[in-house]
């Protein structure tokens, strides 16, 4: 028999730890098909869902494609990689993992700043007194970009930030980061501090489904959707 | 060769990107044709992310960013200040080229990624209304020998509000913000009523303290209270922003916790200055005569705005189809006084074919010693093509 979704899993870190554990919780057993490092699996107890195993990232991606039907990932990389996610991708569960926050921080020396209005002012001075923008590093764009703009924000621009993103102040590459954070830890000992209205998204991880699938496939995941939720 | 070419088509945006081009030469401007790749760096340190996230960028295998350049106005910038000097030199140049923008929504026939623009851009000219008045004069002239007819123009002019805040008795460090402020419409009028404070400082209680410590203290002294703050808590200070721009903005700070907020009748004559929108030389009459406005001030500005006008008009350019706002160029942060918008308003988005004005603090921004006065226009072939093939059937 032919499955009839195709679900996208996180094929790594504390994501696919935890996705694996609440699937488990549910009685259903992800497995890979193939050898061990394969990237396609199945869920013993579901004939009809195809597995495939992607960064959380790329699960987003191909969501926003309809290239999956369904994926678990995190709402942060929902909402960054899949702008429009209203429209592309809708949220069938929340899972009550992965939770973390996408902030605004800005070094703790930085006594002058606590809004976002300061951090607006503070980079108009820093443009007249530079000759440049304040630089945000981030791997979240698009969340940003619309954060900033919504709060009458512009004296800054982004550096895209692919890793270690709260080291960037301290390496001299930007002043401000967006990062995503669960306890603040990493950020305080990187002597970075929140903004007191720079929280942009309350993220955890979610199960999602492309828009454009069909009412065969719909029925599976909201299957998937109600065992999940028996369970949180 | 029929066929081969869209560009050779009577109505095309090649046809008529090349005509103007040619008028703007016989008006006095040289023609230059800067590189369409462009350094990144340059481009959006000065304009930012709004024009960021609609330009293609990318990183060369040797990690130079660059950009299709969004615009030619920077291009022909850099392209004068290479020319030595320090920009200062009066200049006059005309253009013709494809521009590239990444459109969010999708490309449209009205808003393609790939458009040709065609434009001017006068530096250096002392004379500012002089200036102003020729490059609308050429461009309006230029679009309506293209067959543009029915036009509407819109002018507004950053200028007024400028002058408006110079004169307003406020404490002087909020003239900035009210500047700034006046250019990010979503949050102006939060700011309006944030200014001033309620005795409360942001922050937790150390900051608090240390804010209350730094009122009325010089800046040397207050440069060092938050050097011991800083230390006594075990802050490292890193990166560029210094402590001279923290302690500035403290300094602040400090003196709004109690100071009033911003008095009733100012916010009143604020919201009565931006609501105004009329026929030039009405819209000028209601701002002289706008309530407790500080006219010794505005005196200059409205000299220049009423003297604009004359010069326009003096060229053979009537202002009976301008609409003048005071709130009009205010979300474009490029630029510094007169501003115009020639457009169809029928056309929707498609129908702004033209735009232009004064941005005095470009040039010293790319490099040039001090500020250069400069003015300009921009054209988009593509929509005047099609706005004058709409126009002809």
């Amino acid at each position: 028999m032919s499955a009839a979704i195709t679900l996208g899993v996180p094929s790594k870190g504390r994501l696919r730890e935890a996705a694996q554990a609440l699937f488990a919780r549910a009685g259903l057993t992800l497995e890979k098909s193939g050898h061990e490092r394969g990237y396609r699996g199945r869920i013993r107890e579901l004939d009809d869902v195809d597995v495939a195993f992607l960064s959380a990232a790329e699960i987003a991606h191909r969501l926003h494609d309809g290239e999956l039907d369904a994926g678990v990932t995190g709402e942060d990389l929902l909402r960054e990689h899949a702008p429009a996610h209203g429209a592309s991708i809708a949220i069938a569960a929340r899972l009550g993992f992965g939770r973390a926050d996408v902030v605004v921080a800005v070094p703790e020396c930085w006594l002058d700043v606590w809004r976002m209005i300061d951090l607006e002012a503070a980079g108009a001075l820093f443009h007249k007194t530079h000759g440049r923008r304040l630089r945000v590093a981030t791997k979240y764009v698009t969340l940003t970009r619309g954060f900033f703009a919504g709060r009458g924000v512009s004296a800054y621009r982004i550096v895209e930030s692919l890793g270690a993103t709260e080291g960037a102040p301290a390496a001299g590459a930007a002043e401000v980061i967006v990062d995503i954070t669960s306890t603040g830890s990493t950020l305080r000992a990187n002597h970075l501090k929140v903004l007191d209205d720079g929280i942009i998204l309350k993220s955890e991880a979610c199960l999602a489904c492309s828009r454009s699938i069909g009412k065969g496939s719909a029925g599976v995941i909201d299957h998937l959707a109600g065992r999940l939720r028996d369970v949180l | 060769m029929p066929g081969l070419s869209k560009k050779a088509t009577d109505n095309g945006p090649g046809a008529a990107g090349a005509s103007l081009l040619e008028r703007f030469k016989q008006a006095g401007y040289a023609d230059v044709a800067p590189p369409i790749l462009q350094p990144a760096d340059v481009f959006f340190n000065w304009s930012g992310e709004e024009i960021r996230r609609r330009s293609f960028v990318f990183t060369a295998l040797n990690g130079e960013e660059l950009c299709l350049r969004p615009d030619l106005t920077i291009p022909v910038c850099r392209l004068h200040l290479e020319e030595g000097g320090n920009g200062r030199k009066p200049a006059r140049y005309c253009y013709l080229g494809p521009a590239f923008r990444y459109r969010p929504d999708g490309e449209s026939d009205s808003s393609p990624r790939e458009f040709e623009q065609a434009g001017i851009e006068h530096f250096g000219e002392e004379d500012r209304e002089a200036a102003e008045a020729e490059v609308f004069g050429v461009a309006l002239y230029a679009l309506r020998a293209e067959g543009l007819g029915g036009a509407t123009v819109r002018f507004g002019d950053l200028g007024l509000f400028s002058a408006l805040v110079e004169g307003l008795d406020v404490p002087a460090r909020w003239r900035a913000h009210l500047r700034r402020g006046f250019q990010r419409p979503r949050v102006f009028h939060d700011l309006l009523h944030g200014l001033g404070g309620d005795g409360r400082a942001p922050g937790d209680d150390a900051a608090a303290a240390l804010l209350r410590s730094l009122a009325g203290v010089d800046m040397p002294a207050a440069t060092r209270l938050v050097e011991e703050a800083l230390r006594a808590r075990d802050i490292p200070v890193s990166g560029l922003r210094g402590i001279g721009e923290i302690a500035e903005r403290l300094v602040e700070q400090a003196a709004d916790l109690d100071a009033a907020p911003l008095d009733r009748g100012v916010v009143r004559l604020i919201d009565a200055f931006i609501s105004i929108k009329a026929a030039p030389r009405a819209a000028l009459d209601r701002i002289a005569a706008l309530q407790d406005a500080p006219a010794r001030a505005m005196a200059p500005a409205l000299e220049a705005f009423c003297r604009r006008l004359d010069l326009i008009e003096q060229r053979g350019c009537t202002l009976d189809d301008v609409q003048f706002a005071t709130e009009f160029g205010r979300n474009m942060d490029y630029y510094t006084g007169f501003v115009f918008q020639i457009e169809k308003p029928a056309l929707g988005p498609a129908g702004r074919i033209a735009g232009g004005g004064r941005y005095d603090t470009l040039l010293a921004a790319l490099g040039a010693g001090g500020t250069v006065p400069a003015v300009g226009c921009a054209i988009d072939v593509n929509r005047l093509a099609r706005a004058r093939r709409e126009g002809a059937s």
